[in-house]
């Protein structure tokens, strides 16, 4: 890690902030060398910076730094129930589930319609592995709370966990519903359908992996993923002569663009090989 | 392209030079005014000065206010990758291995009951 | 020749400095201080959990209508299904009606008695007292020839028939700054100001709350109306070919 002037670490802090990246370590590291000092230069930022190096600091688990963190928190927000939240993560940080969740129970007590209590709730029985409770609380959840991207987000995860894949592949239907432009989803979409298996799944794979190649021509996954299912489904007997002389054709056609990107790289490999020990059937 | 000084500098000589060429047009009315001749058109100099200062505006500007977005709806996401997309922040849990590098955590009771 | 004389006609350096320019500081700080007047007074809003719920499937169902092209068939006709079944349905669903109404909800009262407060009193004031303090002033002059038909707009308070109608009176002064000067404030105020982001803090996010009507079931009927005649159109049938076509 490069030392960086605090607006450096402000902005980089920012773009962190934007793309959810979990840098916990590196926004501890810059915290302690150059922001700590000059908080009080963020201006309008200033809390959101606090508020993101407490969850970092939870999740190094630095409890000093994360009760600094919310002492300067609650002295601004006296009565908020976000600062609050931030205490029950403090518990959870230190697996004290039963006070972490008294608190976030008072908060829901406190407002019914507050979302983020309610997640934090699940993450305490993911926390603790119980998986199944986790997902029936949180389709619970979804009941109300039906537009929460983030929620059904963290439900496909859930069921990916547990091997459902067709609950996994609807919620990821519903992201693809609310973020129609994102080649992540498609590409997502498609390795569910992919890992379920079957013919029919496999055609709507590559209808999927296409999909994300043409919202991202540069996304590797989604070629690789073109090529496997188009072997699948040439090889498949339910495909009539004439799919599977398209699948053929297309199968070469991601073949040759993946072999073109690693040689952009300057990377020399035998990739039909390592391809045919990737496929299942 | 980062807002470099020397267009701070010319955007700030651009405004002034702009605002001296609407102050010479004003004078330049009254001082019609005064002599009681008619008003047809503005001198050249003003004419070229205004323009001029004008496209300096134009130019400082362009650089200080930041980059272009491309049109494409999905150039943003074209750099996302899966790692970050996935990572949901509100149902972050913290009882992963990576706690045990930190040197305040203590091996718990909880782990020990299950071993 | 009465017209030039008109044109020629000087205004009191004086009346620049004690009229014209103290109208627009008094009405900048008082538009200032009314926003800060409201965020004192502003409560909390409660938002019914039944109500959160309503908004959000009205939401999701416009989502689903309008990128229905990016799923599968069955997996819309699924939603649909979920959303439009004659029985079981969400929105063809019958609910008794709780619709509070203006008289009997105190909170409604309370509400608009503080938008009257803070809007219409500082109004009536502060104008009452410009008219009363700086009346009977030409202050400036629009820089465009007016009709006749702007002069009781712009020169409220003076009476001359033969004045040119780009003359703006001080009063009239004053309205054309309350309504002129929003921009300014959206500009000062705007959403990076610190008093929206501490009141952001404050509300703790709860949720993508729309505005709803008091009645739900128009919008659902909409909703239901709507999504009923989406034709599905799954966008992805033909994409393999126009991919390797490219």
């Amino acid at each position: 890690m490069e030392d960086l002037s605090w607006s450096e670490a402000r902005d980089l802090f920012r773009t962190w902030r934007e793309t959810n990246a979990r840098k916990s370590n590196e926004v501890l590291y810059h915290w302690h060398l150059s922001l700590n000092i000059n908080l009080n230069k963020l201006g309008n930022e200033k809390f959101l910076i606090v508020e993101q190096v407490c969850i970092a600091a939870f999740d190094c688990y630095q409890l000093d730094v994360a009760n600094e963190c919310i002492k300067l928190l609650s002295s601004e927000f006296p009565q908020s129930l976000r600062v609050k939240k931030y205490k029950a993560m403090r518990y959870e940080a230190q697996e004290d589930y039963v006070k972490a969740l008294e608190i976030l129970d008072s908060i829901i007590k406190a407002d019914k319609s507050n979302s983020a209590p309610k997640k934090r709730k699940i993450a305490i029985l993911k926390a603790q592995g119980r998986y199944v409770e986790a997902i029936r609380e949180l389709t619970d959840y979804l009941k109300t709370f039906m537009a929460d991207a983030e929620a059904w987000q963290e439900l496909s995860e859930l069921y990916i966990g547990e091997q459902d894949f067709a609950k996994a592949a609807f919620c990821v239907e519903e992201l693809i519903l609310h973020n129609p432009h994102n080649h992540l989803l498609h590409q997502r979409y498609a390795d569910i359908k992919y890992t379920q298996g079957g013919f029919d799944n496999m055609e709507l794979a590559r209808s999927y992996y296409c999909q994300a190649l043409k919202l991202n021509p540069t996304n590797i996954r989604a070629l690789y993923g073109l090529y496997l299912t188009c072997t699948s489904i040439a090889t498949s007997q339910k495909a009539s002569a004439q799919k599977k002389k398209d699948a053929i054709k297309m199968s070469e056609w991601a073949l040759t663009k993946l072999k073109g990107s690693y040689k952009e790289k300057g990377f020399e490999t035998d990739l039909e090989s390592r391809m045919s020990a990737m496929a299942i059937n | 392209m980062p807002a470099t000084l020397f267009h701070r500098f010319v955007l700030i000589i651009g405004f002034l030079s702009l605002f001296h060429a609407a102050y010479s047009a004003a004078q330049h009315r009254s001082f019609l005014r005064i002599n009681e001749q008619t008003f047809t058109h503005l001198p050249l100099d003003i004419i070229f000065q205004s323009v001029g200062s004008l496209f300096a505006v134009m130019y400082g500007v362009m650089h200080i206010a930041g980059d272009f977005k491309e049109i494409k709806a999905s150039a943003d996401l074209e750099n996302k990758t899966w790692e970050t997309y996935r990572n949901v922040p509100s149902f972050y849990t913290f009882n992963h291995r990576g706690r045990t590098f930190s040197p305040f955590y203590i091996h718990s009771q909880h782990s020990d009951e299950s071993e | 020749m009465s017209i030039s004389v008109m044109t020629d006609l000087v205004v009191d350096p004086n009346i620049r400095g004690w009229v014209f320019l103290p109208i627009i500081v008094i009405t900048f700080l008082v538009g200032i201080f009314r926003h800060y007047v409201s965020i004192l007074l502003s409560s909390q809003k409660k938002v019914e959990i039944q109500q959160l719920q309503d908004s959000q499937i009205i939401l999701r169902s416009r989502i689903l209508r309008e990128n229905a092209k990016y799923i599968p068939r069955s997996s819309f006709n699924m939603r649909r299904q979920f959303f439009n079944n004659q029985e079981t349905g969400y929105l063809t669903q019958k609910r008794e009606h709780t619709a509070p109404t203006m008289m009997t909800d105190p909170n409604m009262m309370t509400d608009m008695l503080k938008g009257n407060i803070t809007n219409v009193i500082p109004m009536f004031i502060i104008g009452g007292w410009i008219n009363w303090m700086f009346s009977g002033f030409i202050t400036t002059k629009v820089p465009f020839p007016l009709t006749l038909r702007f002069k009781p707009m712009l020169q409220r308070g003076i009476e001359l028939s033969h004045l040119d109608a780009s003359w703006v009176s001080s009063a009239s002064w004053y309205f054309l700054n309350v309504f002129g000067l929003r921009s300014i404030y959206a500009l000062v105020l705007g959403e990076n100001n610190a008093a929206d982001q501490s009141k952001q803090m404050q509300d703790q996010m709860s949720g993508a709350a729309m505005a709803m009507p008091p009645d739900p079931k128009v919008a659902f009927k909409a909703e239901w109306e709507a999504l009923e005649i989406v034709d599905h159109q799954w966008i992805l049938q033909d994409i393999d070919n126009s991919l390797v076509d490219q």
